[in-house]
């Protein structure tokens, strides 16, 4: 399997705090891998590297061969990495469809663009309307069809996280990053959220990244997963060794101490 | 949201408008007294400025206080270039007009453009270090640029002749001038909201991390947001300045910038025809006011006129709106065909179900 993204010692430092220290990893193509670690280990700020809101102050990430350290968040989300937040970030006032379509505004790169659709030229028109179709063909997909003329605040909450998924997927990524996806979900909801990263990662063929608390997402549909720690890698493995591991049991439970 | 019309049918409905009210304009302008004439091309010209700020301040969510310095430009830019030699030499009088601007007098529409493209220079030149700045900082920053080029023009009498101001202005703005520029203004706004623009812009409003992680680059998107907004700010000026006929710089203070903040304010932030409906109210609600400052009687009490009272009771009527309607008129909605017809078929719906 190709190698997607390359993460080579990257090291992101706010004044004295290392938040994330010389991490080294990788993805497959159509991995699903899961990213853990304590609360404060540096999971979202990696995400946050990746994806070109922080700039690493050490090391490189590759994505498809190319380097992409550095490059702004619309560059790097024009060249395939999506993501999710932690905190739920619709855009709230606008509705449903408008969010998905949002996400396609990528592909009027040319300022020309910009006159076209002030003049409405037939080619601006076409092009308002292919992006209307395949929003709507892209929440059939996810089943958020019946909803594309709500405002994205008037969703339920589980929902909303399906919404941020669906806005990503619009951008057509080739790796797809999330970020707490099933936070404040309840059980039956998180079942459901599982199947359905399952589903897109199948039916869009993507790569995907999930940072998650809840073990028994991670465990379920994660193939590999990488445990951070003081934003140290400290394993890596698929979940049966993770689990046993004790270097993560440690991280987690603190030491065993001997009386 | 009940039935929608077909494209076809408001393409026709909205052509109608448009004829119908360029013939009430025609006949106004035919009809009508200097008076009425004159406060329809000042709502034209507000309409300008409060179309333009929304798009700023409204779609955008820049909140930019510095109108007022754009539409100076405009005004002082296009009077240059309109004001006949002679009556440049007799304006000029401390400091004479610096070359080439004493040499050349252009007609109306290319001075107005040129106005308004300089505003947008301007306007690209103040977002781009300003556009740094977010929110509180951002209203700030734009409010002392805006009294910068107001001091500016007090104090460069060899360009404005400073506080003594422009006088004899070619009075060339009239219904047509006011009322195409104010259409024109209102339909490539209008366009560029209805666009995939305008998607990208209301969604740097709303969260704009999350739309930079849409890969929508954020900063040029605000920049030519506040660049479009300049250029009709300065059209705005241009047309204004031959309406009133003088100008000098205490009539681009940031008073002025407040006063269509007002009018975006109470049409609805965020909302191009609550721009519209502000405009529109704000202007003609002002005339209508203004029996309060003449001697009047109400029942058995004799009012005195006071000069200025027009403007305690307007802000008193303003408080009260925002009590009680906090978005304005319009909210962040829009006014059209659909909402108009929905709203028809259920009053008639309701009126034949009472019938039976």
């Amino acid at each position: 399997m190709t190698e997607v993204l390359r993460v080579e010692n990257v090291t992101k430092r706010f004044g004295g705090l290392v938040a994330v220290d010389h991490f080294v990893g990788y993805a497959r193509q159509g991995e699903l891998l899961g990213l853990i670690g304590p609360n404060g280990a540096g999971k979202t700020t990696l995400f946050n590297v990746i994806t070109g809101m922080y700039a690493p102050d050490e090391g490189r990430i590759v994505f498809l061969g190319k380097d992409i350290s550095g490059h702004k968040p619309y560059e790097i989300t024009r060249s395939g990495i999506a993501r999710t937040f932690q905190n739920i970030r619709l855009f709230s006032d606008m509705t449903v469809l408008e969010n998905v379509m949002v996400s396609q505004h990528l592909k009027l790169r040319s300022w020309l663009w910009l006159f076209r659709s002030i003049a409405k030229t037939p080619g601006s028109i076409r092009m308002e309307k292919q992006m209307h179709k395949e929003a709507i063909k892209l929440l059939e997909r996810v089943g958020l069809e019946t909803f594309a003329s709500e405002k994205a605040s008037s969703l339920p909450y589980g929902l909303q996280r399906k919404l941020e998924i669906a806005r990503a997927l619009a951008t057509k990524p080739k790796l797809l990053l999330l970020d707490e996806p099933a936070a404040g979900m309840n059980p039956q909801e998180t079942y459901e959220l599982m199947e359905f990263i399952k589903k897109v990662r199948d039916d869009f063929s993507l790569t995907i990244m999930v940072i998650e608390h809840d073990m028994k997402v991670i465990m379920g549909i994660c193939e590999r997963i990488y445990v951070m720690d003081y934003g140290k890698l400290i394993a890596e493995g698929n979940p049966r060794q993770i689990q046993s591991n004790p270097a993560v049991i440690k991280a987690y439970l603190g030491e065993e101490v001997l009386l | 949201m009940g039935k929608m019309l077909s494209n076809g049918v408001k393409f026709l409905l909205t052509t109608l408008l448009i004829i119908a009210i360029g013939f009430l304009l025609f006949v106004a302008n035919k009809t009508a007294s200097e008076y009425v004439i004159l406060i329809l091309n000042l709502m034209a010209i507000n309409i300008i400025f409060a179309v333009s700020l929304t798009l700023i301040n409204g779609i955008t969510g820049i909140f930019s206080l510095g109108h007022a310095g754009f539409i100076a430009i405009g005004a002082y830019v296009s009077t240059l270039l309109t004001l006949p030699v002679a009556q440049k030499e007799m304006t000029f009088l401390i400091k004479p007009l610096i070359y080439p601007l004493n040499q050349i007098q252009l007609p109306f529409l290319p001075a107005t453009i040129i106005a308004g493209l300089i505003a947008a220079g301007f306007g690209y030149v103040v977002a781009a270090p300003s556009l740094r700045l977010i929110g509180d900082y951002l209203a700030i920053a734009t409010l002392g640029l805006g009294e910068t080029i107001r001091i500016i023009a007090n104090n460069a009498w060899s360009i404005t002749n400073g506080a003594l101001g422009l006088k004899a202005i070619p009075p060339y703005t009239n219904i047509y001038w006011s009322w195409g520029w104010a259409f024109a203004t209102v339909f490539v706004i209008a366009s560029l909201v209805k666009s995939s623009y305008g998607r990208a812009l209301k969604a740097i409003r709303e969260d704009s991390i999350a739309a930079k992680a849409m890969g929508i680059n954020v900063f040029s998107h605000q920049v030519m947001s506040f660049v479009l907004g300049s250029f009709f700010a300065g059209v705005g000026g241009a047309l204004w300045a031959h309406l009133i006929t003088t100008i000098d710089p205490k009539s681009f203070a940031f008073t002025k910038t407040f006063e269509i903040l007002i009018m975006v304010v109470l049409g609805g932030l965020g909302s191009i025809s609550g721009a519209i409906i502000g405009a529109s109210i704000y202007t003609v609600g002002l005339e209508f006011l203004r029996v309060l400052e003449s001697p009047f009687k109400f029942g058995f009490i004799n009012f005195p006129g006071i000069p200025g009272m027009r403007m305690v009771v307007l802000s008193v009527l303003l408080i009260i709106l925002m009590l009680f309607w906090q978005r304005g008129i319009m909210g962040r909605n829009e006014l059209s065909w659909d909402l108009l017809y929905g709203f028809v078929t259920k009053r008639l719906k309701k009126r034949g179900g009472k019938n039976d």
